[in-house]
């Protein structure tokens, strides 16, 4: 018979007592782990729906400039924190003759804009990608290799421009604010010549209480070509991304590579969020502290149990030549595996639960929300092991040091 | 030869409020093959010598010697090894591991040693053959009687073939005619060369010792050197 033998038989014999001492760790686990895991998904769920509101910086030429060049974007992506940037959407921004008066015009990267403005809504279809052959974000991760690949693509083929010569499949894409669309009586589907060029309006904005009402969006290369601003931007509207992103840092690293433009975080709702998101983060941690030490009591009183109840077989083995260590390692092993199991466990209950509960929590919150985090998974399982066997191992250690012969006679 | 010699043993319990002095200056010693009962009134130190004879206590002060060696000042590992080489317990309460068979209760001694499974089980049961036990070697203590539990804790005893066997009242929770299968069994294994100390109440199994040490308040008051003859069981 092995030590290990011996052990498998301690643990399988008294099978419904160790099924309790897993159960009382396992709750305790499910019961930290599961409001932590609620509070962390709300504070990502909480940065995405700030995410959600749009632009956290923008950039705009210095003070008494009207355009800055396009290289702008290129110095943006050098910044050490550009991976944290999501999406980068610049503007050119003019006035046009259009046969019913002016028009204002807004060029924008159509798959930048709509990724930067998520709750937008449209009726027709939103214009798809850049002429048709260009991947989407084609802003991000922008390298100076690739540079002149984009400044190409801002060369407009005259064919295409001449008023006289488009054909359906030629016809550019416009997007209409909605009281423009009214003003105008212009509709989805229509055609719509613009200093000299034909459009189609292919979709309309609902109503947004913005001056977007009364702007008529068009591509941005297009537009810098009919405003006689090649490869020029009116201004830049960046996001952020995750909900660690540090918007103050970026901020500055852009000021850095671009001394004397207006570079401005969107100060209160970055501060809101931030805020927020930090209550949050105190708030998960706080509850993750006070049941974390409930569940180390909770397994520290079992373990006490546990010696109580088995203090004679401490003795026993003692007195038939087990060393006091090995003795109290043993005991402790089996808390010790008794914690690793009841990690597993109480890591896929708390798993459960928070699925269970957070339509409840948080109802309404659309975006993904991932409760598994493979890293924490781990180390719950060896901290429930190593609690398990700290709290136990002092316990067994302070039996095995009474004398054997009276807790044998004591029976 | 001597195979136990204890010199000015005292042992005092002190539970912090109160100190108890279970044995005063005790000196003895025992002949290797020797069977002694230990015999006394509750309280008179006797299971408390056992225990520090079974290097399973330290005496407060004085000094043992087991087969030439002086026991009082090893490590607590170095306790545990001699216990393991040189010892083998008996207790009233039988004390046997609920989870584990008879046989597997008799190989738990042999656990910590370097010997093979097979062996072990060889030794096993070899050990409840001795004690008439073969045949129920996969039961579990459950399923046992009181004196078929307290014949496999003395196999548990004697696996290892320690020197000396300690026996603490074997047949203190045992009827009257168990309790004669037990002791005509520890008979048979004194005379199979295993030095034996026994704690009892019973005046009936004091003639098969060889020698009977009556203790009152923590002292030798008869029998520290006189050798009686073992009787037969009736």
């Amino acid at each position: 018979m092995s030590l290990f033998y011996f052990f498998r038989k301690s643990i399988e014999r008294q099978w419904g007592r160790f099924l309790l001492f897993l159960i009382g760790i396992t709750i305790a686990v499910a019961g930290t782990l599961s409001p932590w895991m609620i509070s962390r998904s709300m504070e990502t769920a909480l940065a995405d729906a700030f995410d959600l509101v749009g632009a956290n910086m923008i950039i705009a030429p210095p003070p008494g400039q009207y355009d800055m060049p396009l290289d702008v974007v290129e110095s943006i992506f050098s910044i050490h924190e550009s991976k944290n940037i999501a999406v980068v959407s610049p503007k050119v921004l003019g006035i046009l003759d259009a046969p019913e008066g002016h028009l204002t015009i807004m060029g924008i990267a159509f798959d930048e804009e709509i990724r930067l403005k998520r709750w937008w809504s449209v009726e027709g279809e939103w214009p798809s990608s850049f002429r048709g052959d260009v991947p989407p974000h084609r802003y991000n991760h922008m390298s100076a290799k690739n540079l002149e690949e984009e400044r190409a693509k801002w060369q407009v083929p005259e064919e295409q421009v001449l008023g006289e010569q488009v054909t359906g499949q030629q016809l550019q894409s416009l997007v209409l604010g909605r009281s423009l669309a009214e003003d105008r009586g212009w509709a989805i589907g229509e055609q719509v010549e613009i200093a000299g060029y034909h459009f189609r309006v292919q979709a309309i904005l609902d109503p947004l209480g913005t001056e977007e009402d009364n702007m008529a969006l068009i591509d941005i290369a297009l537009a810098a070509h009919l405003l006689e601003r090649p490869e020029q931007l009116s201004m830049i509207e960046i996001a952020a991304l995750c909900a660690t992103c540090p918007i103050e840092v970026i901020v500055s690293q852009i000021e850095e590579v671009l001394p004397g433009y207006q570079v401005e975080a969107v100060r209160e709702a970055a501060e809101m969020r931030q805020m927020i998101i930090g209550r949050f983060t105190v708030f998960s941690a706080l509850t993750g502290f006070v049941v974390a030490m409930a569940g180390i009591m909770l397994v520290g009183l079992t373990a006490a149990a546990q010696a109580r109840e088995r203090q004679w077989e401490i003795a026993l083995l003692q007195a038939i030549g087990f060393g006091r260590k090995t003795v109290t390692l043993l005991l402790s092993a089996q808390i010790g595996l008794a914690g690793l199991l009841a990690g597993l466990l109480g890591y896929s209950t708390a798993l459960g639960l928070s699925l269970v509960l957070w339509p409840y929590l948080a109802p309404g919150v659309m975006s993904p929300v991932t409760f598994f985090y493979p890293l924490e998974g781990l180390l719950t399982v060896l901290a429930a092991s190593l609690v398990g066997m700290a709290a136990g191992y002092p316990i067994f250690s302070q039996t095995a040091k009474k004398d054997p012969a009276r807790l044998l006679g004591s029976q | 030869m001597s195979l136990i010699i204890a010199k000015d043993i005292c042992h005092v319990y002190d539970s912090g409020e109160r100190a108890y002095e279970a044995l005063k200056k005790v000196n003895m010693s025992i002949s290797e093959g020797e069977f002694v009962a230990l015999v006394g009134p509750s309280g008179s130190g006797k299971s408390t010598l056992l225990s520090i004879l079974g290097v399973l206590t330290k005496a407060s002060s004085g000094i043992v010697q087991i087969d030439g060696i002086d026991v009082t000042n090893l490590g607590e590992e170095e306790r545990a090894r001699f216990r393991r080489e040189y010892v083998g317990f008996v207790f009233q309460q039988f004390h046997l591991m609920p989870y584990l068979t008879a046989l597997e209760n008799v190989m738990l001694p042999l656990v910590m040693t370097s010997i093979s499974k097979k062996e072990q089980k060889e030794k096993a049961r070899l050990a409840l053959a001795k004690v008439g036990l073969e045949e129920k070697g996969h039961r579990l203590p459950a399923q046992l009687s009181g004196g078929e539990q307290e014949r496999v804790a003395i196999a548990r005893a004697i696996v290892n073939e320690p020197p000396l066997l300690l026996a603490d009242e074997p047949t203190g929770a045992l009827d009257v005619a168990n309790g004669n299968r037990v002791m005509a069994l520890l008979t048979d294994l004194n005379k199979q060369g295993h030095t034996i100390v026994m704690v009892t109440h019973n005046p009936a199994y004091e003639p098969l010792a060889h020698r009977v040490i009556r203790l009152q308040d923590g002292a030798i008051v008869e029998g520290s050197g006189s050798l009686t003859r073992p009787g037969e069981v009736s």
